[in-house]
């Protein structure tokens, strides 16, 4: 069910005939009913830099995770005051060389595994 | 008509209400406001001539020991009318506030605000310099916009040089190294005065009523040592520098959240700061981290795509006055048969960096503001030929060297002019400051030794 959840949002893209995606979301029937808030954000968000912090990962894993601390929502897309919020308490992670808080990069990875770029921008 | 000489003739009898050691910023400062509030007749005394001088020059050496390089002396110091000004980059920006809320200054933060306009007038910096000295970001009360104006940059010698020149109160005497205060009881009674380049002729002595010490980080705390003033004093004592440390990190920053905060029109360079209250309250010293606006990118910064600046960060730290950093005797001799400087410096300052880096890091990121590269590593420290705190203010004379007035604890005819009195330098340049000082002074001496608006004539 919450499977289904993370595809309404993301699952637009389906319709959007973009590759690279997870195969998850491919095989997805119920695309056709997402909205495309959440799919448009974070294929805003998606980069490849992404993919070394997303390898091993699992897209549904991030998308509960993120949907249960408040981060997402399939209605209302990514919810940034949340994330900010959020930013205020947790340890900040290094990766490639940059600072990220915590949430703010499951978003990236879950952006990457969904859409999976294959140039940064 | 004031004289310009190289000697002193007939010093015996020659009388000054004010004597003023160094011709640098700080001392052509010092003479005109004090020619132009007062009818005080004023020596404004050189060890250096016009133009440098290799000879003199090599008066200001000094025995190093630590982290200071080799070529840290002569380079950061000169000795010629003008002094520092003739070589100075002419960054300008106000000091920070943190050190006076965090009471490392026995003054209010205001007694700066009051000189900051006048000394921008000297400087040739915009109004912005101190009515826009820094500004708030939208989205956060952690760090805020701090330009660093850059002032032509004015060098003093020539454009204040004429009007030294011509004053019929100030006579500017050059060649001449003053190598002793003579005092007795709380006063100083004469100025030894030393050919700074015939060793052989001998010293002669000048008078004035008031004398007022404007020979730098070194010189200031050097002349009472070599005087023999202020032995219970911490004379010497907490010598602080600004490392710089260039390129030694990357950030992304917010566009849309700067670029109506950024004076893209000023000649200046861009910074930003963690805010003095967030200092405090983090137990944190100031710290400027350089940006520029020439890359713009985009960038996700929490949670939307943005577009963003792209830039490499130096950063311009202010460092906590140590006792071991300190100027005292060394084992040399200088051509004038006294002891060299000897200055023991260490920044000591690889650990606050990376927790400094750390709190700025939290806040540019926690704010959405930017993303924050870590430091690097192997970062090296600079200087920034910005001596401070050796003759420091503070009103215990067990902790400083001179009170709120500038006036040296134990001699009521002494001050100090410079940042050798700065407690606390902050991350800012502080020649701005400087002159904002010494404009205080000046104000201050006019009042004491009886100014005349009228005497500007």
């Amino acid at each position: 069910m919450r499977r289904r959840d993370l595809l309404k949002g993301a699952g637009a893209i389906v319709g959007l005939g973009l590759t690279g995606c997870t195969p998850w979301v491919q095989d997805d029937t119920a695309a056709t009913e997402a909205a495309p808030s959440l799919s448009d954000q974070l294929a805003e968000l998606a980069d490849a830099r992404f993919s070394a912090s997303a390898k091993g990962l699992s897209s549904q894993v991030l998308f509960d995770r993120l949907r249960q601390n408040g981060v997402l929502s399939t209605k209302r897309g990514i919810n940034t005051g949340k994330l900010r919020s959020l930013a205020r308490n947790e340890p900040l992670i290094q990766y490639q060389g940059f600072y990220y808080s915590r949430s703010e990069l499951a978003l990236y990875n879950l952006a990457y595994l969904v859409h999976r770029p294959t140039l940064g921008r | 008509m004031g004289r310009t000489t190289m000697l002193v003739l007939d010093p015996e009898n020659r009388h000054y209400d004010v004597a003023i050691i160094g011709s640098g910023p700080a001392g052509i400062t010092l003479a005109l406001s004090l020619a132009r509030l007062t009818p005080l007749r004023i020596a404004l005394l050189e060890s250096g001539l016009l133009d440098a001088d290799p000879t003199i020059q090599a008066l200001a050496r000094a025995q190093l020991r630590g982290d200071l390089g080799e070529a840290y002396f002569p380079m950061h110091t000169q000795r010629r009318f003008g002094g520092s000004s003739t070589i100075w980059g002419g960054y300008c920006a106000v000091l920070e506030e943190r050190a006076f809320m965090a009471g490392d200054w026995p003054i209010p933060y205001s007694e700066l605000k009051r000189w900051y306009p006048a000394a921008a007038g000297m400087l040739e910096l915009p109004d912005n310099a101190y009515t826009r000295p820094h500004v708030a970001i939208e989205g956060t009360r952690d760090i805020v916009y701090k330009p660093f104006y850059l002032s032509p940059p004015v060098r003093f010698n020539e454009k204040y040089g004429d009007e030294i020149i011509s004053h019929p109160r100030i006579d500017l005497i050059l060649g001449h190294t003053c190598t002793r205060l003579e005092a007795s009881g709380r006063q100083v009674r004469h100025l030894l005065l030393q050919d700074s380049l015939d060793t052989a002729r001998a010293p002669v002595r000048l008078r004035a009523d008031t004398v007022v010490l404007a020979c730098g980080g070194v010189g200031n705390p050097r002349l009472l040592q070599l005087s023999g003033i202020g032995q219970d004093l911490p004379v010497g004592v907490g010598l602080m520098e600004h490392p710089h440390m260039y390129a030694v990190a990357n950030m992304y920053l917010d566009w849309d959240r700067l670029q109506d905060v950024v004076d893209r029109r000023a000649n200046a360079v861009h910074a930003l700061q963690l805010a003095d209250a967030y200092c405090v309250a983090h137990d944190a010293l100031s710290f400027s981290a350089d940006f520029n606006l020439q890359q713009l990118v985009s960038e996700p910064l929490l949670g939307e795509r943005r577009e963003a600046l792209f830039t490499p960060v130096s950063l311009r730290a202010e460092i906590a006055p140590n006792p071991a950093n300190r100027v005292g005797d060394s084992d040399e001799l200088n051509a004038l048969g006294q002891p060299l400087p000897r200055i023991d410096f260490h920044y000591r300052f690889r650990q606050q960096a990376h927790r400094t880096w750390q709190l700025f890091a939290d806040a540019l990121l926690r704010t959405g503001l930017g993303r924050p590269s870590t430091l690097r590593p192997d970062f090296q420290l600079h200087s920034g030929g910005h001596l401070m705190g050796t003759t420091r203010m503070g009103r215990d004379p067990r902790q400083s060297v001179v009170d709120i007035n500038a006036r040296v604890h134990t001699t009521d005819n002494l001050y100090v002019a410079g940042s050798s009195v700065f407690p606390a330098g902050g991350a800012s340049n502080p020649t701005y400051t400087i002159i904002a000082l010494t404009l205080r002074l000046g104000d201050h001496l006019a009042t004491r030794l009886g100014g005349n608006a009228d005497a500007t004539s």
